[in-house]
């Protein structure tokens, strides 16, 4: 795990539990807030993948993990492709281009370390994914038999089963990385 | 990570003959899908049907065990209420299986439990991309024709229940090697 991420070109210090965990939630205070908002812009009829855009999003600039950026290392422990040509004009302007390599791609390679917890964070993140889909399914199926016992809610059925969905997919996205990030004690100055 | 204690034991040694039971496991689930997509179809979802399935849901993945004790693969998350352990019996999914037997069925070894992780993450990558191409089919299916959402909805997130329930354990089932006859005998 990186212990900073780049921002804009600014370096923002994230070796401290405490940190890493405001982010983590503040991404999902994010996410949720969005959610809310644009149930009630159009009921997620043309938004409802901007959800899923803006995790990815989150995953690129703050999470990493599938992605080079971010803090959480690539799990693949692969660097990104050199090419010689040298990065977009806008990826220099946003200063999100990638870093110069070394030889062994030791800023993108994960120790044994590393992928026990890279390995263990997805073991927990499929545990709360599977309850989270089941419990999806249970709703859209009280939803459909018994729409009364769903009447409280000022929503479709078929409404709440798409907003469950959209979390769910959230959550795929970006749940082992958090649990990375919530549960790395504070990490030592190097040197 | 594969229970020797199971009443398909014959089964359970021979790497072939594990991964002929996690085909027929998939294609028992293709043909499970399909029907409950043509009865949705056909009966709409407005019936106790439903209930049904979803019952299935719940006992199928206990086959292959992983979600819980007594399948072929030990559980993942151990056994923590074992009522009749200290009795000498457990009853389990397949057969009544006899006391000491059980008990190295209830929780993981170290090495077991970095295989389990190590599958997960495996199953977690797999399990996410089969999500996003769902999830498109759904937006592509849904923008060609609207009532199409209310449809395939449910019929994809029971797709990608049975798939989440289920891959860990195949993936098991399908990568470990054969069992030697003593090593049969020393888990059993």
């Amino acid at each position: 795990m990186r212990a900073e991420i780049v921002l804009l070109g600014k370096r923002v210090d994230m070796a401290r539990q405490t940190r890493r965990r405001a982010l983590v939630v503040g991404i999902y205070a994010v996410l949720a807030a969005l959610i809310g908002g644009m149930w009630f812009a159009d009921q997620w009829r043309a938004t409802g993948t901007l959800v899923f855009w803006s995790a990815m999003l989150a995953c690129r600039l703050f999470l990493g993990g599938y992605y080079y950026g971010g803090l959480v290392k690539p799990f693949t422990g692969k660097g990104p492709k050199q090419y010689d040509a040298p990065p977009s004009l806008l990826a220099l302007k946003l200063r999100v281009y990638q870093p110069v390599l070394d030889d062994d791609n030791r800023a993108f390679r994960n120790d044994e370390r590393e992928l026990k917890q890279r390995d263990r964070s997805h073991y927990q993140a499929y545990q709360a994914l599977g309850l989270a889909v089941v419990l999806a399914w249970l709703v859209a199926d009280i939803g459909m038999i018994h729409p009364q016992w769903l009447a409280w809610i000022p929503m479709t059925p078929f409404q709440v089963f798409y907003g469950l969905t959209l979390v769910a997919l959230m959550l795929f996205l970006t749940l082992p990385q958090c649990i990375l990030l919530w549960t790395e004690p504070d990490m030592e100055a190097e040197g | 990570m594969i229970s020797t204690n199971q009443g398909l034991r014959f089964l359970v040694g021979s790497r072939s003959r594990r991964r002929m039971l996690v085909v027929g496991y998939g294609c028992f689930l293709a043909f499970l899908c399909f029907a409950f997509l043509r009865y949705q179809t056909r009966h709409g979802s407005e019936d106790m049907g439903l209930w049904f399935v979803f019952q299935l849901l719940a006992v199928l993945p206990g086959l292959l065990g992983g979600v819980r004790g007594g399948g072929l693969v030990k559980p993942f998350r151990g056994v923590h209420w074992v009522p009749m352990q200290e009795q000498g019996g457990v009853q389990t999914l397949l057969k009544p299986a006899n006391g000491p037997a059980i008990l190295q069925d209830i929780s993981l070894d170290e090495r077991e439990m970095h295989e389990r992780d190590r599958v997960h993450f495996i199953a977690y990558t797999l399990a996410r991309w089969f999500a996003l191409l769902l999830f498109v089919i759904y937006g592509v299916l849904g923008a060609l024709q609207v009532s199409w959402f209310g449809r395939v909805g449910p019929f994809f997130l029971f797709l990608l229940t049975v798939t989440l329930w289920s891959l860990p354990q195949s993936i098991i089932l399908w990568t470990e090697p054969d069992m030697t006859e003593p090593e049969m005998e020393q888990q059993a």
